[in-house]
């Protein structure tokens, strides 16, 4: 790890702390501290609102942030490692156009509140690439290719079927529509206790199982004939890493929405800092992904008197930061 | 210690298309194992099956008394180590990390190379003289390079059996000596070497038993000479044949495959 590491480890943790105490609703640092160490009166040297707006809004969101981060970074390093494809981000199977078709679903037909959308945004989102997975098993064992040529079908489809879903719901209610069109920005806005039931375990678990199967990324990141002779079975090990990644993708975007830019980012950062091995580069995009997505929140929150949605603020700190690594061809494969 | 690798009656089709139709052979320890033959003739097919990579096959393949079909992943990377023809990364590992590969047999699924398994990997570099290429990218080696690093990769996986897929092909002269020398020497400390070859000459000079295939068929097994009969009935061209220092050398008449049809006669 070393010092490297060491300092990126704690400059996640500083930010995440400053998260606390980040927002339109002024309250002092101090009292902030305080009521983090005394959660459970509500009332004391402070008024119940500002309480509520540190313990049941800030500290949750941070978390959730913190989690996101991690998992659309992992998931993007871990998607380029076994697709062999430095351009891929965990949107490749179509799990982000599935739950947004999820959501939409959701939001415009069901009903809006947040844990009926999060239950279909995340069951659509891993349908979405089961259905990439058996179209591309229609002709036998399927090769990465015909299973990246799927997920580009499938979300496509998706994509257009959110479409439909909103000319459907033209007539209906405009306030549906204005919360569907800010889900699909992305956003932590909507983030309390409850709505990390269902992400947080998913994203510690499967984060935690990747990591562990780092070595085996590089192994993986070699093509199937070298994996294979290594040892090491292919197929499952793709599709373990496959199922994993979509998990942490799912339940990310489930709560926070389409956030671009994070997963296809992140790892070429990671890498410019400590080379291609996936030992180092899934730690490190973890840190930095958590970093960035905790800057962007924060951004997000009080740049203007009404929060921009946070995918906004990703697309812009990451497009041109894209663009800048292209050009410069520090992209650590090129 | 030593491993055999016995093939029988082995078949192998692509689809419609039948690469090896009925191939029997041995490879034993301490031998250099040639397979001799056209493009097309079924040699990388030939070593695929026997590393377990292309199934289902008929016939059988028996590696160290073990059928290669029944063997998991894991079983046979221990007892078999396969050197690619080439090989391209598609993200720029350093060749120490591309070595390190090789212990992947050895290592839990859910950990990662050791400080010993890190040790031997170097070791192995030193030992085939490609130190100063360890924290090179992988992606930016040359042809000659390349293969060291899969060479000393299939070392550090230690296993009793090599299978190396022409391993001299892109390869200048010093580079082939250089690669061949190795392979001598592993063979003679106990390895089981099964390697293909495009060269009759180099398959002549380092190998103890040449299976010539053609078309996915056996033609021949030479032992220690060459057969210029067997080579031009092969090749379907007509072969000179010289003699310098006492050893016989095969090459190409100039014009020689204008002048016959392969199996035409």
């Amino acid at each position: 790890m070393g010092r490297r590491g060491l300092s990126l480890a704690l400059l996640t943790a500083g930010l995440a702390f400053a998260s606390l105490f980040v927002g339109r609703f002024g309250i002092e640092p101090s009292l902030v501290l305080r009521i983090i160490a005394h959660p459970g009166t509500k009332v004391g040297p402070w008024t119940y609102s500002q309480w509520s707006v540190v313990w049941l809004i800030r500290v949750p969101r941070t978390i959730m942030v913190v989690l996101a981060g991690m998992a659309l970074a992992t998931a993007g390093a871990s998607f380029q490692a076994v697709f062999r494809n430095p351009l891929v981000a965990p949107s490749l199977l179509g799990v982000t156009q599935g739950a947004a078709l999820g959501a939409s679903v959701a939001i415009l037909f069901a009903s809006p509140s947040g844990s009926v959308v999060q239950l279909f945004a995340f069951s659509f989102g891993l349908l979405a690439v089961a259905i990439s997975y058996f179209i591309s098993r229609v002709r036998g064992t399927p090769g990465t290719l015909t299973l990246v040529l799927a997920g580009v079908a499938v979300s496509m489809f998706m994509s257009s079927m959110v479409g439909v879903m909103k000319f459907l719901a033209a007539s209906g209610s405009e306030e549906r529509i204005s919360s569907l069109v800010f889900w699909l920005m992305g956003g932590f806005y909507r983030v309390y206790w409850g709505s990390l039931r269902l992400p947080a375990p998913i994203i510690i678990v499967s984060v935690t199982a990747v990591m562990l199967l780092r070595w085996r990324l590089n192994v993986l990141s070699m093509g199937k004939e070298e994996a294979e002779s290594l040892g090491v079975d292919y197929g499952k090990s793709i599709g373990l890493v496959v199922v994993l990644a979509t998990l942490m993708t799912a339940a990310t975007v489930s709560v926070a929405g389409i956030i671009s830019w994070i997963g296809l980012v992140i790892p070429h950062i990671a890498r410019m800092l400590v080379g291609t091995d996936n030992r180092l580069v899934l730690p490190y995009s973890l840190a930095i992904g958590s970093s960035i997505m905790l800057v962007s929140d924060m951004i997000a929150r009080v740049a203007t008197t009404a929060e921009i949605p946070v995918g906004i603020i990703t697309s812009f700190i990451g497009f041109p930061f894209f663009a800048h690594l292209l050009r410069r061809r520090r992209l650590g494969w090129a | 210690m030593g491993v055999k690798v016995e093939v029988r009656n082995l078949s192998f089709s692509f689809g419609s298309i039948k690469a090896l139709r009925g191939v029997s052979l041995d490879a034993y320890e301490g031998q250099v194992t040639c397979l001799l033959g056209p493009n097309g003739s079924g040699k990388t097919t030939l070593l695929k099956c026997v590393m377990g990579l292309l199934s289902p096959y008929n016939g059988s393949i028996r590696v160290g008394g073990r059928e290669v079909s029944e063997m998991d992943r894991r079983e046979a990377a221990r007892l078999m180590a396969y050197v690619p023809q080439i090989h391209r990364a598609v993200f720029p590992f350093s060749s120490l990390s591309v070595v390190l590969l090789g212990r992947t047999p050895w290592i839990s699924e859910i950990s990662g190379p050791g400080e010993e398994d890190i040790r031997r990997a170097e070791e192995v570099m030193e030992e085939l003289g490609i130190s100063h290429l360890a924290h090179r990218p992988y992606t930016r080696l040359s042809g000659g390079e390349m293969r060291m690093v899969l060479i000393a990769r299939a070392l550090v996986q230690e296993a009793p059996v090599l299978l190396m897929d022409e391993p001299t092909a892109y390869l200048d002269f010093r580079y082939q000596s250089i690669v061949m020398d190795v392979v001598r020497r592993l063979a003679d400390s106990g390895k089981t070497v099964l390697l293909s070859l495009h060269d009759p000459n180099v398959a002549a000079a380092y190998c103890d038993r040449i299976y010539v295939l053609d078309r996915g068929t056996v033609a021949g097994v030479l032992e220690g000479s060459l057969d210029k009969g067997i080579l031009e009935r092969v090749y379907g061209m007509e072969l000179a044949q010289g003699s310098v220092d006492g050893r016989t050398f095969i090459f190409p008449r100039r014009g020689a495959s204008r002048s016959s049809h392969r199996g035409g006669s």
